[in-house]
């Protein structure tokens, strides 16, 4: 069932709501209570070492897991209630996929076009040009480089319009060209008002692209950092992992 | 498109462009058109022998029919036919990595973000094997005929089309089997190398071992008499047939024979004594209760009767190719290995079960 919610403070849309979000494996919390309100055309940096909870809040978030307790909305869609709507509406990219390397990126962006009920055949190609692969589309995403992967990766996910995206490191193993590639894609996407929800561990890469930044610390989100305060995120996290 | 049929679709295409199907289709043919142009050579041979006797005025043998040829394809009694080996592994390649190859690669997690359920995507893996198989049988099939038929100018027809027919989709049903013991792995098992070399272990142990292994059982439970006693018969075609029957072990040299010898066979087993015959038949029960957990043993029997209709039970056991002249028609014969199909498709349902629950309830996120 949809429930859509407006913030009151900017009008817009609330596109992804957490409320009292926790998931535990043995009693150890992996994200704890976790309260949250995303608008649309926002990108949000969720921020945190390795094993602080970003990719368990992703995980959720997309339903690959169920909360422990608590729940959240994508556009109004519970993710308990209703994963396979939430799924209508993501689109989700996991960290270092490595996409069949057997086939083309066109039949690639096809596999998943086609999962998610078939789109226009020239709009294949327009995704794939979008990102920047127009040209070796008729390639196997085996004889890509990394950074091309990941813009595979990218195109797969924009291919079916998602009113939300979810990159979990997007930018993990790259070379540096690799990376500028994806975070100049990243900034592109940001202006055109696709609301993104971004998880990183390198703090310096999140000041260029994010609107704000959210501090996960132990499972715990211990701060949120609004535009103005992004370039501090360094220091932030540093005072935040001393106290804590 | 349906999604399942997405799935499959693309499944299907990638097994086709991958080098290693390639290969072991290759071999699998190579392997097949090899037997079946030995399994000519036998034909030509009864044929001959046929029209010998035919000469000398023995009248009551029946003409070799062309299965013989077909009935080549299984290879020697003694070992695994080439088919059966790569017929198992060409399984086992198509399903070992389905899903933990996914989760290697990290597509896994992609895959299930998108709109689609769980089972949508083991239904669509389990779709394209089966389809991939398909394929693979009728192409072997075909060949298969098309060689046999082109070097004898005979080709199948009346009850022989049937029977093949029967022949190909236990080929089918096996190969599946070894595909799903595949995927069992590939959801159980958290690397691909681990989920290839469980299945190839299952593999060695129901093709390679169970035999000694019934047999010793077999020796075990139902002793055999401590008396070695060989049975040397020779038939009316010419050929010898040596039956030995050792500590519980038997073998037969010649799996298929005449249609003369066969009577002489059956007259040796029924002149053997009542106490050898009835340990005899206790032991072979054990050992084929045991052989019944064989994928590989239950496709090869279930095809020897299929493709002889010649093949008869005696004593409470089996044996293949001896007996009497008897022509068995099809549903006689499916009669008599029913409890190996059963066999063979409940090894095939209970894996892919276990694949499927576990695949559900897994926890993908980690």
């Amino acid at each position: 069932m949809e429930n859509k919610k407006v913030n009151t403070e900017t009008n817009k849309e609330v596109m992804i709501e957490c409320k009292n979000l926790t998931k535990a494996y043995n009693g150890f919390k992996a994200l704890d209570n976790l309260n949250l309100d995303i608008v649309k055309g926002e990108i949000f940096a969720f921020v945190g070492h390795n094993g602080a909870g970003k990719t368990t809040t992703m995980n959720l978030l997309v339903g690959l897991i169920e909360p422990t307790s608590g729940d959240a909305f994508i556009s109004g869609h519970s993710i308990i209630k209703d994963p396979i709507e939430v799924k209508k509406i993501i689109g989700f990219l996991p960290e270092n996929v490595n996409l069949y390397s057997g086939l083309t990126a066109r039949q690639t962006v096809k596999y998943i076009a086609d999962l998610n009920g078939g789109v226009a055949e020239n709009k294949i190609d327009e995704t794939l040009d979008r990102v920047g692969l127009g040209k070796v589309k008729d390639k196997r995403a085996g004889e890509f480089s990394k950074g091309m992967k990941q813009r595979l990766g990218i195109a797969c996910v924009l291919v079916k319009d998602p009113d939300v995206l979810f990159l979990d490191e997007p930018t993990s193993g790259l070379d540096p060209t690799g990376k500028m590639e994806v975070q100049d894609l990243l900034k592109k996407l940001g202006d055109e008002g696709i609301t993104i929800f971004y998880a990183s561990h390198i703090l310096g890469e999140v000041e260029d692209i994010a609107n704000r930044v959210g501090i996960l610390y132990q499972g715990k989100l211990q701060k949120i950092l609004e535009k103005d305060e992004i370039g501090k995120v360094g220091e932030i996290y540093k005072e935040i992992s001393v106290v804590v | 498109m349906n999604t399942t049929v997405v799935i499959a679709k693309k499944e299907f295409s990638e097994n086709l462009r991958s080098t290693r199907f390639i290969i072991l289709f290759g071999l699998f043919l190579f392997m097949l058109l090899l037997s079946a142009y030995s399994g000519t050579q036998n034909y030509a041979d009864e044929l001959e022998s046929y029209n010998e006797n035919m000469g000398t005025g023995n009248t009551d043998i029946p003409k070799p029919s062309i299965l013989t040829a077909f009935q080549q394809l299984l290879g020697s009694r003694m070992v695994s036919s080439g088919i059966t080996i790569i017929g198992a592994i060409i399984g086992i390649v198509i399903g070992f990595d389905a899903i933990v190859g996914e989760r290697e690669s990290g597509t896994l997690k992609f895959l299930l973000t998108q709109p689609i359920y769980r089972d949508t995507l083991i239904n669509g893996k389990l779709l394209g094997f089966t389809i991939l198989i398909f394929t693979v049988v009728a192409i072997s099939s075909v060949m298969t005929i098309a060689v046999i038929g082109g070097i004898t100018g005979v080709f199948p027809g009346g009850d022989e089309l049937p029977r093949i027919l029967v022949f190909n989709v236990m080929m089918f049903f096996y190969i599946m089997t070894f595909a799903v013991i595949g995927l069992f792995f590939s959801v159980f098992l958290k690397q691909s190398v681990d989920a290839l070399l469980a299945a190839i272990a299952v593999f060695i142990i129901v093709t390679l071992l169970i035999s000694p292994v019934a047999t010793a059982v077999a020796s075990f439970i139902a002793p055999m008499p401590s008396q070695s006693q060989v049975f040397v018969m020779r038939g009316g075609g010419g050929q010898t047939m040596d039956v030995v029957f050792a500590g519980g072990d038997r073998t037969a040299s010649n799996r298929t024979g005449t249609a003369s010898n066969r009577t002489g066979v059956s007259r040796g087993w029924q002149g053997m004594g009542e106490e050898m015959r009835a340990a005899m038949t206790k032991n072979r029960n054990v050992m084929q209760t045991i052989m019944y957990l064989s994928p590989s043993e239950n496709f090869e029997h279930v095809n020897e009767v299929i493709l002889d209709p010649y093949s008869e039970e005696m004593g409470g056991g089996r044996e293949f190719g001896f007996g009497s002249q008897i022509h068995r028609s099809l549903p006689e014969g499916l009669g008599m290995v029913w409890g190996n199909i059963i066999a063979l498709l409940v090894w095939l349902i209970v894996f892919f079960i276990a694949s499927y629950v576990m695949f559900l309830r897994q926890d993908v996120g980690r």
